[in-house]
């Protein structure tokens, strides 16, 4: 996994490519820890080049929304996610918890 | 076909136990959403034999895949010698908590019994045996 942080217009965007499993989704939740230390509060992570998600990126996500839900303005986004990953999305529930966008087609 | 691998149980091997199931799901022709489905259920049955099945330490897994062009189907059975544990018996996760109460635990398992079509489990002679069916259209 690698993941690439923007910065556009008050948003940081955390584009990630690769797999988000056990072993990629600790480094995930440290740059996210950084980012929240930072007031970097309003998140997207840009799901368009990642190939794979198991519940060890679930949980991480988890863990940013309900960061995200303790802290005043503070707002999660997971976006541009392909149909095999929406239905991990869909299965586990998680698209009633977290704003979720599909890929633009 | 056949093929198999038996590695210490212990999380960083899953970077060679992932290499071993998507080599094999390629070399049969798997589509994608079977590869994904496969490789994701791999991974929670992988992880969970190393966090749970040898609290001790010093334990192996082995992994058999086989595939049978007559079904087109796919079996994955994995067999580790630690604490016995029947993971088709972990009961359905609460999925209709908010936020705050969600807990990821259970949320694997559940996952492995959406994405493959049977879990299958037997201990014997002091070994779990699990094995995960997938039937699988080709690329």
């Amino acid at each position: 996994m690698t993941v690439n942080k923007v910065l556009e217009s008050g948003k940081v965007i955390y584009e990630i490519s690769g797999r988000l499993d056990t072993q990629t989704a600790p480094d995930l939740q440290l740059m996210l820890d950084e980012g929240f230390v930072c007031g970097e509060n309003n998140i997207a992570l840009d799901f368009d080049k990642v190939e794979y998600l198991s519940s060890a990126g679930l949980r991480t996500i988890l863990y940013a929304q309900k960061k995200a839900d303790s802290l005043e303005g503070a707002h999660l986004e997971v976006i541009n996610v392909s149909p095999q990953i929406m239905e991990i999305f869909e299965m586990t529930g998680f698209t009633d918890m977290i704003n979720i966008c599909k890929i633009s087609e | 076909m056949n093929k198999s691998i038996k590695v210490p149980a212990v999380a960083q091997n899953w970077n060679k136990v992932y290499n071993f199931l998507k080599a094999s799901l390629l070399l049969v022709g798997a589509d994608d959403r079977s590869r994904a489905a496969v490789l994701l259920a791999g991974e929670e049955i992988f992880i969970n034999i190393s966090r749970y099945a040898y609290p001790k330490g010093n334990g192996t897994v082995n992994i058999d895949f086989s595939y049978s062009e007559s079904e087109r189907s796919l079996k994955i059975k994995f067999t580790d010698s630690g604490i016995k544990f029947d993971p088709t018996k972990v009961p359905a996760p609460n999925l209709s908590l908010g936020t705050s109460q969600r807990q990821i635990g259970g949320l694997g398992i559940f996952m492995v019994k959406k994405m493959t079509d049977a879990m299958e489990y037997a201990y014997s002679l002091g070994k779990n045996n699990l094995v995960l069916i997938k039937f699988i259209d080709k690329t």
